[in-house]
């Protein structure tokens, strides 16, 4: 017999602190599809993914309303589109672009990731022609999602391919510039990015996955959000190691029913299960904010000096609690500080606490990076790339993902407001400091070669 | 021990206080009756507890028992009731399979509550296997109810689940129908 207090705090995480499964993700390996014919290809890709991902939706549905916990978002991540597609030009990877978007919409996905390359080392011709690509598949989709990795530990960061993506999410912005800069939301340049990330936009299968697998992606800001304010209510002397233990404690929780409901629904869909994504993971809603633990935790806002070891601390316990719920937590698994995504933190980026730079020393200790950050659309493209370079120097040097998702908002200048829509949410466009100093050290190109692994410091 | 000494179900119920099981099981083991299952709980201060027993002697008779009962507790209100059971259970009316849901309600108190709901349940052919009714919270206006039950597995559960929601409108409660593993996957290591 089940407890009441069992139930009764399982209703409670639904009800009032927004507990779902933020998304399940069917990854799709593409490899066996390979042609250099691109009408094959187009018809092979749609017959792969409308055939696979049929009944997608339909089981994340049923699955979610057995259990009373929604599946909000339902997506397809592909093998790597610049290798699957190695040898497309440019103009034929938008049309496997837009074959991949027509797909997603046929099964009712909200988006699919994979218009992808992992470039670390080197721009092979697959990979040039993808990235040149970009800013047309972007803006000619509207579920497509696109990532590369430019850096990895192992090999340092690929300084040309920061560059060029930097010039081509400029590019991406100014055809969307009618939308505040969209196309730029849905491209992320990763270090280390992983191979089952079931989160958008770094969703793309790895290479060493299988021919298909679910990856789960769980969220739950607003339950240690909750759980903290219930902890420290009752006791008002608690302390952060106590704290510490309630976030683990939730943590634990939220990532098991991400992994009762996946392995429910690859079970159902007759696929391996692959991972839980533990990722606290905000939406532009009241009380499902990153930005508002920080608040619970004491702190005026996120931003103030000792948000970043309050983040530090914040993303420990999420993994410690999600490692101890399953053999199974993968991709991110930590906290998200998406600005627009994220009204407590969009606001503290408005009022001026939050800063770029703080921004990225918040990164150093969580789980993505400079996300959803709207910048004046005057930023040049080499100060992009230098953001975009720091941002993977900290990924690389400190061995975890880091990634950028800038959007320069065209013709808008910093204190101007972006809205970008929905689950992407508004932001005040920010200020860059220093803006335009970067250029010479940026157009040195090359590569940053890797760190040492000894001497750790 | 004999096939032919019937098992008794003894029902006890009165005013909660300590002592109470501690002496109606040295009341059955002072007769020779094996305690088989037992249960008890407490409902607004009360106390009722059930216990199945197996008497050792074939001769001990039903009456000797309950009588033993009320002499041990005279004068202090406690109220017992005995059955014999047959030996085998009659079979279980056929279910087929059927999948684990926690039914709960949440809302304000009211006449024919638990009537409502279980009626619908009934129809569709789900069984209670537990229940309890106004689980305290911190709201006291609101009134909880948990429902654990067997669903079997032939009922549409889209049908189900809007009757359910219609007759929770009906009453003013807010209606949730989950399978048991959610919770037992989020509070057991």
């Amino acid at each position: 017999m089940l407890t009441e207090k069992e139930v009764l705090t399982t209703l409670e995480m639904l009800r009032n602190e927004h507990l779902d499964v933020r998304t399940v993700t069917l990854g799709l390996s593409l490899f066996d599809l390979a042609t250099h014919d691109v009408g094959r290809f187009q018809d092979r890709l749609l017959s792969r993914i409308t055939g696979m991902a049929a009944s997608l939706v339909d089981v994340c549905d049923e699955v979610g309303d057995i259990y009373g916990i929604p599946v909000v978002n339902k997506r397809i991540s592909v093998s790597p589109m610049a290798v699957v597609g190695a040898p497309f030009s440019s103009r034929e990877l938008v049309q496997t672009a837009m074959t991949l978007d027509q797909a997603a919409q046929e099964v009712g996905v909200d988006f699919i990731g994979g218009f992808s390359a992992l470039v670390e080392k080197g721009l092979a011709r697959g990979d040039l022609s993808l990235i040149e690509a970009v800013p047309e598949a972007l803006t000619a989709t509207s579920r497509l999602c696109a990532s590369f990795n430019v850096a990895t530990t192992a090999a340092g960061i690929n300084m040309d391919a920061v560059l060029l993506l930097a010039k081509t999410i400029k590019a991406a912005a100014a055809r969307t510039a009618d939308q505040d800069g969209l196309a730029c939301a849905k491209l992320g340049v990763f270090a280390n990015i992983p191979q089952d990330v079931p989160f958008m936009a770094g969703a793309y299968l790895g290479v060493g996955e299988p021919n298909a697998v679910i990856n789960v992606g769980v969220s739950g800001p607003g339950v240690v959000k909750r759980a903290l304010e219930r902890a420290m209510e009752a006791d008002d002397h608690l302390a952060l190691d106590e704290i510490s233990e309630v976030i683990k404690r939730t943590a634990f929780k939220v990532t098991r029913i991400g992994e009762l409901i996946g392995r429910e629904v690859a079970k159902r869909l007759n696929v391996p299960f692959g991972v839980v994504d533990l990722s606290l993971a905000p939406t532009p809603n009241v009380g499902d904010s990153v930005g508002e633990i920080f608040q619970v935790l004491g702190l005026a806002h996120i931003g103030a000096p000792g948000s970043t070891a309050a983040l530090a601390m914040l993303n420990d316990a999420v993994k410690k609690g999600g490692a101890f719920a399953s053999s199974s937590v993968g991709g991110f698994s930590g906290a998200f500080i998406p600005v627009s995504e994220d009204l407590n933190i969009a606001q503290a980026a408005a009022e001026g606490h939050l800063t770029l730079p703080k921004l990225e020393a918040l990164t150093s200790v969580c789980s993505v990076g400079l996300d959803m950050v709207a910048l004046p659309g005057d930023t040049s493209a080499e100060t992009l790339a230098a953001i975009i370079a720091d941002e993977m120097a900290i990924g690389v040097i400190n061995r975890k993902t880091t990634a950028a998702r800038l959007i320069p908002v065209p013709g808008k200048k910093a204190g101007e407001k972006a809205f970008f829509g929905g689950l992407l949410g508004e932001a005040v466009i920010i200020p860059v400091p220093g803006s335009g100093g970067s250029d010479r050290f940026i157009n040195l190109g090359g590569r940053v070669p890797a760190p040492l692994q000894s001497l750790g410091n | 021990m004999s096939n032919h000494t019937k098992k008794m179900m003894i029902a006890v119920f009165g005013q909660d206080r300590p002592g109470i099981v501690a002496r109606v099981s040295g009341l059955l083991a002072e007769m020779g009756c094996n305690i088989e299952d037992a249960t008890q709980t407490i409902l607004h201060d009360r106390f009722a507890g059930m216990f199945v027993v197996q008497p050792v002697q074939e001769s001990l008779a039903r009456e000797q028992v309950l009588r033993a009962l009320e002499d041990g507790f005279q004068g202090e209100e406690l109220t017992f009731w005995l059955s014999p059971m047959e030996e085998a259970a009659p079979p279980k009316p056929a279910q087929g399979a059927t999948d684990p849901f926690v039914l709960t309600t949440i809302g304000p108190d009211q006449l024919g509550l638990v009537a409502g709901v279980t009626g619908v349940l009934a129809r569709f052919g789900v069984n209670i296997t537990a229940l309890r009714a106004n689980v305290k919270t911190e709201d006291v206006s609101q009134w909880v109810m948990i429902y654990e039950v067997d669903v079997p597995k032939s009922v549409d559960r889209q049908q189900f689940r809007e009757a359910l929601h219609g007759k929770a409108q009906e009453l003013d409660q807010r209606l949730s129908l989950q399978h048991r593993d959610i919770f037992e996957t989020v509070h057991r290591v």
